[in-house]
């Protein structure tokens, strides 16, 4: 599962454009990842500046 | 069942509201729908400049100060901005020991002020604003906190979805940034060459200015490539980091330059780090052909990468009129937006366009020692003619050290094989810094 650290996001929408699936969105402000929809594929990682998406293991 | 619209404008940025105001000035039904639930609030990274006075893309931007508004004589339209600016005079060029290498005239600046300015920087937010309410003005129906997910032609419109809620158009016109999320659902970025994905990270200093009053700054060094630039407000100046190399850890670099650069540190001493923000681009080449399934691509959404706030005003001003233009004598398809093509064609592909974006290999410092880049920078004495068009930029740096070669074979043999070297790499270096699942197309 894929969960984005709030206090590193930046709110720049560089994950919500690149992620292949459409799994992320801006709700009121705040980046979300869609848990059902999310591959895991770490391409929002790997885009992001700030390094705030990261692998929850539970 | 879903609303109908002429037109559907996705993305709030200047292109986009820029389009959905001049569509509805002309007497059409738009709808506008933005991701963003506060429309002009900046959370994404902006050089936060207009080119003035000076051509780029065979076109012309002024700024009125009196009554407050940019003018596109070549166009025929001006654009009210009623917020703070500041006068930029051009780009300097920075070497590891503090070297430089000027575009303008950098005494004129200090002394002629307005007369020798090329650019001036603004509060987006403030553009954004009044052109967000110009739109409410003339009818546009705002839908904000949209994230449109999906767009396909139904019959003679198109429907496009975001957050459960569908809207039908006649036209849509898709100005949502240079990820470009319809450029990639409609398959547009299939015929795009991919050129590899850059990262930028910007801290906001607050403290006083280290360079020139009105000067973009390129700072390199023999870990990266930083640059300068003055906020509007004085006492406020962007820090930024680039790269194509997404790996990097970006923030610690800049922590890095600022602390321990043995030339550049003293810089920072007294300064404070007020914010950060950045962005990130899949650079892909610019779209010959923006138009498919009744949808018109502009701004950023068909060019490469940020394509200036001048190039998003104009485009988006033309979409919407060559789509008024479409409805009023009910020509719905290609034909009916030829106009827009003309111009697209005349004032942006047609320019640039076919111009080799060398991005995405490797950069100078993974090549050259800091020594190395200093006599690269002393080889040119006179200054550049002043300019904001990165175009300009690129191509001046590029034709003055061809012209040098000679000279550089014959004083330091092993800097030209370098500089060679690096050419032949840049597709291997390209290839480098895509390796992570890119391009997602």
């Amino acid at each position: 599962m894929v969960k984005i650290d709030s206090n590193k996001c930046t709110g720049c929408g560089g994950c919500i454009d690149l992620c292949p699936v459409i799994a992320i969105s801006m709700i009121n402000d705040v980046v979300t990842i869609n848990d059902e929809l999310c591959t895991g594929c770490s391409i929002c990682s790997n885009v992001c500046p700030m390094r705030a998406p990261y692998e929850d293991k539970e | 069942m879903a609303k109908r619209y002429d037109v559907i404008v996705v993305g709030a940025g200047p292109a986009g509201l820029m389009a959905a105001r001049t569509a509805a000035e002309n007497g059409l039904s738009v709808a506008l729908l933005e991701r963003k639930t506060d429309i002009p609030k900046m959370r994404r990274l902006d050089g936060g400049a207009i080119g003035i006075n000076g051509y780029m893309f065979d076109q012309m931007v002024t700024f009125n100060p009196k009554a407050k508004r940019f003018c596109f004589p070549s166009s025929g339209f001006s654009v009210s901005y009623n917020g703070p600016y500041a006068n930029v005079y051009g780009f300097q060029i920075y070497s590891p020991s503090g070297k430089r290498l000027f575009f303008g005239d950098w005494e004129a600046a200090s002394k002629r002020g307005d007369e020798v300015k090329v650019g001036i920087t603004l509060d987006k937010e403030i553009l954004l604003r009044e052109l967000l309410e110009e739109c409410r003005k003339v009818g546009v129906e705002v839908f904000p906190g949209t994230n449109v997910t999906d767009i396909k032609k139904v019959g003679k419109s198109v429907q496009v979805s975001g957050n459960g809620t569908s809207f039908e158009g006649t036209f849509v016109i898709a100005a949502d940034g240079v990820n470009s999320r319809i450029a990639r659902i409609l398959g547009f970025n299939k015929e795009r060459e991919f050129k590899g994905t850059e990262i930028y990270v910007t801290w906001v200093m607050e403290g006083d200015l280290p360079v020139d009053p009105g000067s973009f700054n390129f700072i390199f060094t023999e870990k990266g490539i930083f640059s300068i630039y003055p906020e509007y407000k004085e006492g406020f100046y962007h820090l930024t980091t680039f790269s194509t190399n997404t790996q990097l850890d970006f923030n610690a670099s800049l922590d890095d330059f600022v602390k321990e650069d043995k030339t550049y540190s003293p810089w920072f001493a007294k300064a404070k780090k007020v914010g950060v923000i950045n962005c990130v681009s899949n650079l892909l080449t610019p779209i010959k052909d923006p138009f498919r399934d009744n949808t018109l691509l502009i701004g950023d959404a068909a060019w490469i990468m940020e394509f200036s706030n001048m190039a998003a005003l104009c485009t988006g001003w033309k979409a919407g009129n060559a789509v008024a233009l479409a409805v009023t004598d009910n020509n719905l398809g290609r034909e009916g937006l030829a106009s827009y093509f003309e111009y697209w064609e005349k004032y942006f592909y047609g320019t640039q366009g076919e111009f080799d974006f060398g991005m995405g290999g490797g950069e100078l410092h993974d090549y050259l020692t800091g020594e190395e880049m200093d006599y690269l920078v002393e080889l040119v004495k006179e200054p550049f003619p002043a300019t904001l068009d990165f175009f300009t930029f690129f191509s001046t740096i590029g034709r003055t050290y061809a012209e040098l070669f000679p000279t550089i074979e014959k004083e330091r043999p092993e800097v030209m094989e370098k500089l060679f070297k690096m050419r032949e790499n840049m597709e291997e270096d390209c290839k480098k810094t895509v390796s992570i699942g890119f391009p997602n197309r």
